[in-house]
């Protein structure tokens, strides 16, 4: 049994010091998953990061195993959800189209701000499942059950999201990238 | 660097900042909001339960029950066995 999980069966059983580890230990990368979600919007980010953690206290009896980021990031993700609906942030459809205007940095240093840029104009769904799968380093199946997906179709997500960013990338990726 | 490697970069890390005490003031918050609601409904029961209950006629019930329990040789047996155990207990405790 890992860490998380012995902690979240504490915090099952009435710890809040248990659950307190939890939110310290994960706080940084479901901020940091909902931050991309939302675009960069701190506030809307923390607020759907501060009900994530409030909603998983209220059903921590319900986590079962495998991952708890997964578990949580499948609360977040819902949320967000939720309140992408509610303020009508973005089309939440996957066809979301590529823009002609790809950005063309000057030098590596704006290529991680190049990728969020980018990021930003791929449908939430596979925005979520690219992250989720590579910079949280969640497997598939995790990943999957997290945006409550079947494998096959995050899969094909993940891969349109790559061709995309790819394509979107594109335009510089000849002048930085050898 | 490909795609991959840049999507394989981890998200940057975001500083606590309070964030942990925030939520853990309102984990808090609400498990006191839960215990005040079950103390109330608790109250609210035992109230009702004395308005209905026959608490005369239960007091009588028991004023005979302890009546007949003080009057059982049973018990009174029981009794006695109790206290004699407890004094050899002592005793045996200060050999």
């Amino acid at each position: 049994m890992g860490e998380s999980e012995w902690l979240a069966r504490e915090a099952a059983e009435g710890s809040t010091a248990a659950f307190g580890v939890l939110v310290r230990r994960h706080q940084s990368q479901l901020r940091g998953f909902l931050l991309r979600m939302t675009k960069g919007n701190h506030a809307l980010a923390d607020d759907l990061a501060q009900e994530t953690f409030l909603e998983a206290f209220r059903k921590i009896a319900q986590f079962g195993s495998g991952s708890f980021f997964g578990w949580l990031a499948a609360i977040a993700y819902s949320r967000y959800l939720m309140e992408a609906r509610k303020r009508k942030l973005e089309s939440l459809d996957d066809t979301a189209e590529i823009p002609d205007d790809a950005p063309e940095p000057e030098t590596a240093s704006l290529v991680k701000l190049d990728l969020e840029r980018a990021m930003a104009r791929l449908a939430p769904v596979q925005r979520a499942a690219l992250t989720l799968c590579f910079a949280l380093g969640l497997s598939h199946e995790e990943a999957a059950a997290a945006l409550n997906l079947p494998l096959g179709t995050l899969k094909s997500h993940v891969s349109r999201g790559r061709e995309k960013l790819a394509a979107m990338l594109g335009a510089w990726r000849d002048k930085v990238v050898s | 660097m490909t795609i991959d490697d840049l999507l394989n970069k981890p998200l940057a890390s975001v500083a606590d900042d309070g964030f942990s005490t925030r939520v853990m003031r309102r984990v808090r918050a609400g498990e006191r909001r839960n215990l005040f609601a079950v103390a109330a409904a608790a109250i609210l029961c035992t109230v009702l339960a004395l308005l209905f209950v026959p608490v005369q006629s239960i007091g009588a019930d028991l004023n005979l029950a302890l009546v007949q329990i003080a009057q059982s040789a049973a018990v009174s047996i029981a009794v006695a066995a109790v206290i004699l155990t407890l004094l050899f207990e002592r005793e045996f405790i200060r050999l």
